[in-house]
């Protein structure tokens, strides 16, 4: 009978739209227990314009007004006598100057001495002084950098690698996390790392090191990036500069003060060691 | 069923998606530190020549600047003829990068030489070699270790086993006495090779042969004069119609390049060793072309001249086309040579203050870079592997003068001690094996 026979129909197509409607409800739920947190996770802010200041981190005004940083005055006197006498033995002094951490330390109490006395009202007056604070800063660093260019010759410069002690590994988390990691791993491997800055054509000796690292900062893996492999087995040049790459990553590791609660950004390192930057 | 189906398989997409992904750091590292490797360097097990080769080994890896030896006394492991791998950590925690073991070994006039260079942070041989020669030659084997030991760590060619010829000087300045000299690199086993009756100038190495080149005022004519350091064997290559000076071998050692003054013009002539067949490269009038040195692969001649008003640096094919000035910076330019890696030139360079600098370029002139400079020094000579110029140095008016290395960086100037006064150093290829 074609009324039967229609409510079978019928009865089909609700079935069937139960369940879609049960598997849309379904998929929606889920989505909204799983997908909708990361969705509502904040961008990571944009990295701010690099701005090469070599000496200190910018967080912090007492670590940048001790312009009695010990790496200044030190390296000028290993460079003269190399350029002038005989007793290159002067090399003996290469060590560099231990990491300091105790500059860091000075500053918190008194940032904490106004705090106790003002609490309520001073977010605004905090923002004011911190920004007045990091201008300063900036200005001292500008200054004590553009002194130090006159005291040095253009070739002196490349040695002026921040030291641990001058490019500070105080973290802090009111700035952006990603420059902060990177200027440190920068610096340390910067420390551990001898360019062939003589060899031929070093300008085209960038080296690409895939490292893989533990939460305390100990590399698991360390190798050559797969495109630099080849030339690795050819290029008797390029296989110095990448072993002294590679060893630059052991002998730097486990690399300090590496922030455990942001482990993820940094496990995995894609490390370009590139003398170009170092050269006449 | 199919659209149950397909929005399942859209859930699990995902998901699959919706994994969060390891991001990789990226960093470039564009700044490091000019500092040698330090490098353990015990002594060879067995013979007590061992210790003697080990410390030449030390000292040209030294002085190479690029080395910095571990001081034995630090050293925790002691490596024995026993030792197959050393342990690592005791070399790590001395801050070795590299280390060496070996043995030596003596039987009546011959010694057994091994080696082994390994990677202390690798913890992996890299390289070894065996040597089996007369005791006598024991420092030869040394300076062919370190060579070994340098062109694994830095990828070029050594220059330990090679020999420096020069001009030695003595005696009051009116009635100065030149006499040819040569020794080791490292100063050692120093000989004369003229006796200083004859004023002689210039040497200069063929590039793969152990003959020199030299200006020798015997016969009262300046002349170029041909001379096998193996035999003794000396010849005069000819008496030229004017003065002939500044002669260097070609690249591959069959020819020679040299200037001859005539007729108020100086020009550059090449000559064929074999046949002695003279042709003029250059034909300026009333220039003064001097100076020339191939490129390695002898394609092209840099040369001096003063065609553009001021003594000036210029390239040319070895056919003497396509001249080409390649020096522009302030003031004048002399003594040009050609690196043997080919990729750069250095010179002499007069400084406005009235001192003189010794400075690198490349082949077309760029990356200019002034590496030294004092009261006078000039006649740079390079290594064999193109990282090391020797050169000589007058500090003051009234002070001897000295030769001195550098190296192409600017970093690692150190003297090379000579038994008296020195100039005109030219260093020879790697002597062969």
């Amino acid at each position: 009978m074609p009324g039967r026979k229609l409510n079978s129909y019928y009865e089909k197509q609700r079935s069937q739209g139960r369940r879609i409607s049960a598997a849309l409800h379904i998929a929606f739920l889920l989505l909204t227990l799983f997908g909708l947190p990361s969705f509502l996770t904040p961008a990571p802010p944009p990295e701010p314009p690099s701005i090469t200041v070599e000496l200190l981190p910018v967080s912090a005004i007492s670590n940048i007004k001790p312009s009695e940083t010990p790496p200044v005055p030190e390296k000028p006197a290993e460079k003269k006598p190399k350029k002038e006498a005989p007793p290159v033995k002067t090399a003996d002094n290469t060590p560099p100057p231990p990491p300091k951490p105790s500059p860091v330390a000075p500053p918190k109490p008194e940032e904490k001495k106004p705090e106790p006395k003002k609490e309520e009202p001073k977010k605004e007056d905090k923002k004011k002084a911190d920004d007045a604070a990091f201008m300063a800063a900036l200005k001292a660093v500008q200054k004590t950098a553009q002194e130090q260019e006159k005291k040095d010759e253009k070739k002196d410069t490349k040695e002026d690698a921040p030291t641990p002690q001058a490019m500070s590994n105080h973290y802090d988390p009111s700035l952006a996390i990603s420059a902060d990691i990177k200027d440190s791993v920068m610096s340390q491997l910067g420390h551990c790392w001898s360019p062939p800055i003589g060899a031929k054509d070093a300008q085209n000796l960038s080296i690409m090191i895939v490292a893989e690292y533990n939460t305390d900062g100990s590399y698991v893996k360390v190798e050559l990036a797969p495109e630099s492999r080849a030339r690795y087995e050819s290029d008797s040049f390029y296989r110095a500069a990448a072993d002294s790459a590679i060893r630059a990553v052991k002998e730097c590791s486990p690399l300090k003060n590496m922030p455990p609660d942001k482990y993820q950004g940094w496990r995995l390192m894609e490390l370009n060691f590139d003398p170009r930057f170092m050269l006449h | 069923m199919t659209v149950t189906r397909l929005l399942a398989l859209f859930i699990a997409a995902f998901f699959a998606c919706a994994t969060p992904a390891h991001a990789v750091l990226h960093i470039d590292i564009t700044k490091g530190n000019i500092e040698p490797m330090p490098i353990a360097l015990p002594d060879l097990a067995g013979s007590e020549i061992g210790s003697r080769i080990m410390e030449v080994v030390s000292a040209d890896l030294e002085r190479s600047g690029l080395f910095k030896p571990v001081d034995k006394q630090a050293f925790i492991e002691q490596i024995s003829a026993q030792t197959v791998t050393p342990r690592f950590g005791d070399w790590r925690q001395i801050n070795a990068q590299a280390l060496i073991t070996g043995t030596a070994i003596e039987n009546g006039n011959k010694i057994k030489i091994a080696f082994r260079l390994w990677d202390v942070y690798g913890e992996e041989q890299v390289a070894g070699k065996e040597y089996n020669t007369f005791s006598t030659n024991w420092r030869r084997i040394a300076h062919i270790m370190a060579d070994e030991i340098y062109k694994r760590l830095t990828g070029e060619g050594g220059y330990f086993d090679s020999r420096i010829v020069y001009v030695s000087e003595s005696g009051p300045e009116m009635h100065r006495i030149k006499r040819l000299a040569i020794m080791d690199q490292d100063g050692e086993n120093h000989k004369f090779l003229t006796d200083g009756r004859f004023l002689v100038l210039t040497p200069r190495f063929s590039p793969n042969s152990q003959e020199i080149l030299y200006l020798s005022y015997a016969g009262r004519q300046p002349r170029v004069f041909l001379r096998d350091l193996q035999t003794g064997r000396e010849e005069s290559l000819g008496s030229f119609e004017g003065m002939s000076f500044a002669p260097r071998f070609s690249h591959d050692g069959n020819s020679i390049v040299m200037s001859i003054a005539n007729g108020g013009t100086t020009q550059i002539f090449k000559m064929d060793l074999h046949s002695r067949h003279l042709t003029q490269i250059t034909h300026g009038s009333g220039t003064i072309d001097t100076s020339p040195s191939f490129s390695p692969d002898g394609s092209q001649i840099v040369f001096n001249s003063d065609r553009g008003g001021s003594q000036q640096i210029y390239t040319m094919n070895a056919d003497g086309s396509n001249i080409q000035r390649i020096s522009f910076g302030d003031g004048s330019y002399g003594t040009p040579v050609w690196s043997p890696r080919g990729d750069l030139i250095a010179f002499t360079k007069p400084s406005t203050r009235g001192n003189f600098s010794i400075g690198v370029m490349r082949p077309d002139g760029s990356g200019e870079r002034l590496i030294s400079e004092s009261y006078m020094e000039e006649g740079p000579s390079w290594s064999p592997n193109g990282r090391v110029l020797v050169f000589h140095r007058q500090a003051s008016p009234r002070s001897p003068t000295k030769l001195y290395t550098i190296d192409v960086t600017g970093y690692n100037q150190r003297e090379l001690v000579t038994p008296m006064d020195a100039s005109d150093p030219a260093w020879s290829p790697l002597l062969p094996l």
